[in-house]
């Protein structure tokens, strides 16, 4: 997609002026902590997309980009912090100047300013994974199953399946809740309709049967069955009635029974327990002013969860992103978590009590209903007025909020007031007094009210029903959502966990060359289980090393980034992602990070200046592709060294600072270091140690013996050949070489110690800087000439016997098989 | 070494939308709720909980 060609950052974080030529070729940033490395990578990030992760988002606190993104002396004018990128798009064949500043850090100017440029930059800001932190490195490895699923469903921009899922359980889930109140309506229905029916067996048979004989009675046709279009009364209206009944005897006493029995029970000790411990409960929360203000925002964020249906906030209209107000709400929700569950625990005690409070009130109605049709009529305002009591106490155990509120209704609950209980005596005993109604009025009476029960829980049952069946369907949905979506993004994370073992086998072939993984994904979770030398499969963070995790996660995220930018994975910035990777592994990530993703630019940032010499001497980056900081102020920002290597620190050591102990150390230092790699590189001889303690001693002079072997094998396989060119050239190479090793008197250390590098602390600094130009000069000739290609000389294969002296370009390439001899015949 | 992936795979959720849909169909939910929620997939409004409400439950008032 883009590779970058170079930066110019100033007056931006630690760096006042500092211009940086990539070449569009991987390029390394090393310095100690605290030198500015973070700030090119920070220019980077800000360049393509307006932000710097590191001063946003969680954890940040009051760190913000617009005051915090300047230079501190520049902290007051944003418009001077400034970064410029050059940008080659190769696909567009365009270079692309990014000129932005952090006071107008949405508006950058672009050269050229084309829709096809604006298009891939606008993909390269989508994804500011391309900067790849250590912090960031672990979270995809050792994080819990849920948190790894959303930071890689949020890399491989799957923020949508997620939340479409959460959605549709969330309306899965609101209609299942609506369920169970409309079954116990339904039983309370049927309970009503039982009592009319003076029946306690709810069949069709058994109602038929009670119906007919009292339709038997007004002499009405017998009903075969009860659907819905039937009525029991029909036939009813044709026959007059011998007595205008305004009340039905036989049913309103048994409904005033209903309603007496309910109020014993609401005054018993089992619902007096109930409410007691209920309001306790309540207390409770309402006595800690932290938990009671909890519950109301976590009611208010639960609300407003469901209330955000498009792209702004709920409240105020402000434009959000959908997903991220409601990723925000949901995580402050996981704040009240405790706070929830002990409400949804009182929430379920009150239910019970509401539905009580519901028959009581269904009870009272029918009272209000008979008293005015009784002689004399009864005054029930007092009845009507408790109703509305027990209406609003129902209310407010639903509500639960204010919880106050809630309390009192709570504590009311049990206690029904003298004088209602007197009226309903009153109603009861007017009732009783009414005469006996014929049996045909009694039977028209009874039909009349079985039908209205009967139409009643005909209606409840329906809307019970329908509602079963749209929780089944919003349940069925959810279920194939989440089937599909596990289902594909069980194929993706096969794909990716094969590619990420692969790559980690790759890396660490010596010892875990049958290393496998597994990515788990599971509704809204993603487990990832590592193969621990054949024991079984364990999380990352159980027995592996944190240079292994490391490792991990750079393979997992080089994995995902590929399957998710495909082959527009063209820059990675990796900001000091190894540090814990041991000297062994971080050759082979080199090696792996150059065959696997040769399209890719990388921009490493290390403290570690041998780090940066492994990738110099694998090739990954080319030996002038780095930028070294030695120190930073801040005053100036962080001090270079301007292109020079170690060789220019070693002499500056010596004729700046006329430290020449220091600048011995410096040298020893680093020939231990890069004589480890060349006798790893060129298969030599180094005598064993337990401790694995090598010294200059042990390294250098094995190095140089294994060059010149391999030289030698050279020519005899040349002169085998009858390569006389390349016979030529070995030969010069070799006298060139002997004359380098007379130079620095490496083979004289074991019987000369006055040339010994333990004797180089004491030279003078005219008789030492004769030595670093020796030594310098002998390394050089282990590398490739190339410039461009600047690689360490290797053999292959890499065990066994030696076929080939090579480098990485193949400039040099050295046969060491000499031709088999022919056989007479 | 598996070959690097060819195109990127931003069109994941459309992917695992289509197969959400054609799973509907095998278990037979009806055509209409199916046309429904491939209708506002298709559309330019969001996938909203409101938008889905409707799309499954057309009958209830709260949708």
């Amino acid at each position: 997609m883009i590779c970058a060609k170079s930066i110019t950052i100033e007056e931006f974080r630690g760096v006042r002026s500092l211009t940086i030529d990539f070449d569009g070729k991987n390029y390394a940033v090393c310095g100690p902590n605290g030198t500015g490395k973070s700030g090119i990578v920070d220019a980077l990030e800000f360049a393509l997309t307006g932000n710097i992760s590191r001063l946003s988002g969680k954890g940040t606190g009051s760190v913000n980009l617009k005051d915090h993104a300047p230079h501190v002396d520049s902290r007051n004018r944003p418009d001077k912090a400034r970064v410029i990128l050059t940008l080659s798009i190769p696909h567009l064949s365009k270079e692309v100047k990014i000129d932005r500043n952090v006071k107008d850090a949405s508006s950058p100017t672009i050269t050229p300013d084309t829709p096809d440029v604006r298009a891939v930059l606008d993909q390269v800001a989508l994804h500011p994974e391309f900067v790849l932190s250590r912090r960031e490195l672990i979270r995809y490895v050792i994080s819990a199953p849920g948190d790894r699923a959303k930071e890689v469903q949020a890399l491989l921009r799957l923020d949508d399946v997620e939340t479409l899922r959460a959605t549709l359980l969330r309306i899965s889930n609101a209609k299942q809740k609506e369920t169970g109140p409309l079954q116990r309506e339904k039983a309370q229905a049927k309970e009503v309709l039982l009592g009319a029916l003076e029946i306690t067996e709810f069949s069709e048979d058994k109602i038929l049967a009670t119906v007919n004989a009292r339709r038997t009675k007004l002499s009405l046709p017998s009903l075969l069955a009860l659907p819905a279009t039937i009525s029991v009364k029909d036939g009813l209206a044709a026959i007059p009635a011998t007595q205008a009944a305004k009340v039905p005897k036989v049913q309103a006493l048994a409904d005033v029974k209903k309603l007496r029995e309910l109020i014993e029970q609401v005054s018993g000790p089992e619902i007096t327990a109930t409410t007691t411990n209920i309001a306790n409960q309540l207390e409770l929360l309402n006595a800690n002013p932290t938990i009671a203000s909890s519950v109301s925002r976590e009611r208010f964020l639960q609300s407003s969860l469901a209330l955000i249906e498009d792209d702004s906030c709920p409240l105020c209209d402000k434009p959000w992103d959908i997903a991220e107000l409601k990723a925000v709400i949901e995580t402050k929700l996981k704040g009240f978590e405790e706070t929830a569950a002990k409400r949804a625990e009182i929430e379920k005690g009150l239910e019970p009590l509401a539905g009580v409070l519901e028959e009581i009130s269904t009870g009272l109605s029918t009272v209000c209903r008979y008293a005015p049709l009784l002689t004399p009529p009864i005054d029930v305002q007092l009845v009507r007025s408790f109703k509305d009591t027990v209406d609003a106490n129902r209310k407010h155990f639903i509500a639960f909020m204010p919880l106050s509120v809630t309390i009192q209704a709570v504590k009311d609950m049990p206690s029904v007031p003298a004088g209602v209980i007197g009226i309903i005596a009153a109603v009861e005993a007017a009732i009783m007094a009414i005469p006996e109604a014929t049996e045909q009025d009694a039977a028209r009476d009874y039909l009349t009210i079985v039908q209205e029960r009967l139409e009643n829980y005909r209606r409840v049952s329906l809307h019970h029903k329908k509602t079963e069946e749209e929780a089944a369907l919003t349940k069925q949905v959810y279920g194939a959502y989440a089937s599909a979506s596990t289902s594909i993004l069980e194929g993706i994370y096969k794909q990716v966990e094969k590619d990420f073992s692969e790559l980690y086998r790759e890396v660490n072939k010596d010892d875990e060359s049958t290393f496998t993984a597994q990515l788990v994904p599971t509704t809204g979770k993603l487990g990832l289980d590592v193969d621990f030398f054949g024991r079984g499969f364990f999380p990352p963070g159980a027995y592996h090393s944190e240079g292994h995790q490391d490792g991990m996660g750079i393979c997992l995220y080089l994995a995902l980034m590929r399957h998710m930018l495909g082959n527009s994975f063209t820059f990675a910035v990796l900001d000091d992602v190894l540090m814990s990777v041991d000297a062994g592994h971080r050759r082979e990530v080199c090696n792996m990070l150059k065959k696997h993703f040769p399209n890719t630019q990388f921009i490493f940032t290390t403290h570690d200046n041998i780090w940066l010499e492994h990738m110099k001497n694998a090739g990954l980056i080319d030996r002038k592709a780095a930028i070294q900081f030695r120190a930073w102020d801040v005053d100036l920002g962080p001090t270079k060294w301007d292109d020079r290597d170690v060789w220019q620190q070693i002499r500056d050591e010596v004729s700046k600072e006329g430290d020449v102990r220091a600048a011995a150390a410096l040298m020893r230092h680093y020939l231990e270091h890069i004589s480890a790699e060349l006798c790893h590189r060129l298969g030599a001889r180094v005598q064993f140690r337990g401790d694995a303690r090598f010294d200059l001693g042990d390294l250098l002079p094995s190095a140089v013996s294994r060059y010149k072997e391999l030289l030698r094998k050279g020519k005899v396989s040349a002169e085998s050949w009858g390569q006389t060119a390349e016979l030529a050239a070995i030969t010069s190479r070799e006298s060139e070489f002997a004359a380098l090793v007379e130079a620095s008197k490496v083979e004289q250390w074991m019987i000369n110690a006055a040339v010994h590098f333990n004797q180089w602390e004491n030279l003078r600094p005219e008789d030492f800087i004769p030595v670093v130009d020796a030594y310098e000069k002998l390394v050089a000739a282990f590398v490739c000439t190339n410039a461009a290609c600047g690689s360490t000389l290797h053999i292959l294969p890499e065990r066994g016997n030696a076929e080939e002296l090579r480098c990485a370009c193949g400039g040099t390439n050295i046969n060491l098989v000499k031709k088999a001899a022919e056989v007479a015949v | 070494m598996s070959e690097p992936v060819e195109k990127p795979i931003a069109d994941v959720p459309q992917q695992i939308f289509e197969k959400f849909l054609q799973q509907l169909q095998e278990e037979g939910i009806s055509a209409a709720v199916i046309e429904r929620l491939r209708s506002i997939a298709t559309g330019n409004s969001s996938l909203s909980e409101a938008a889905l409400k409707k799309a499954l439950l057309p009958d209830d008032p709260e949708s």
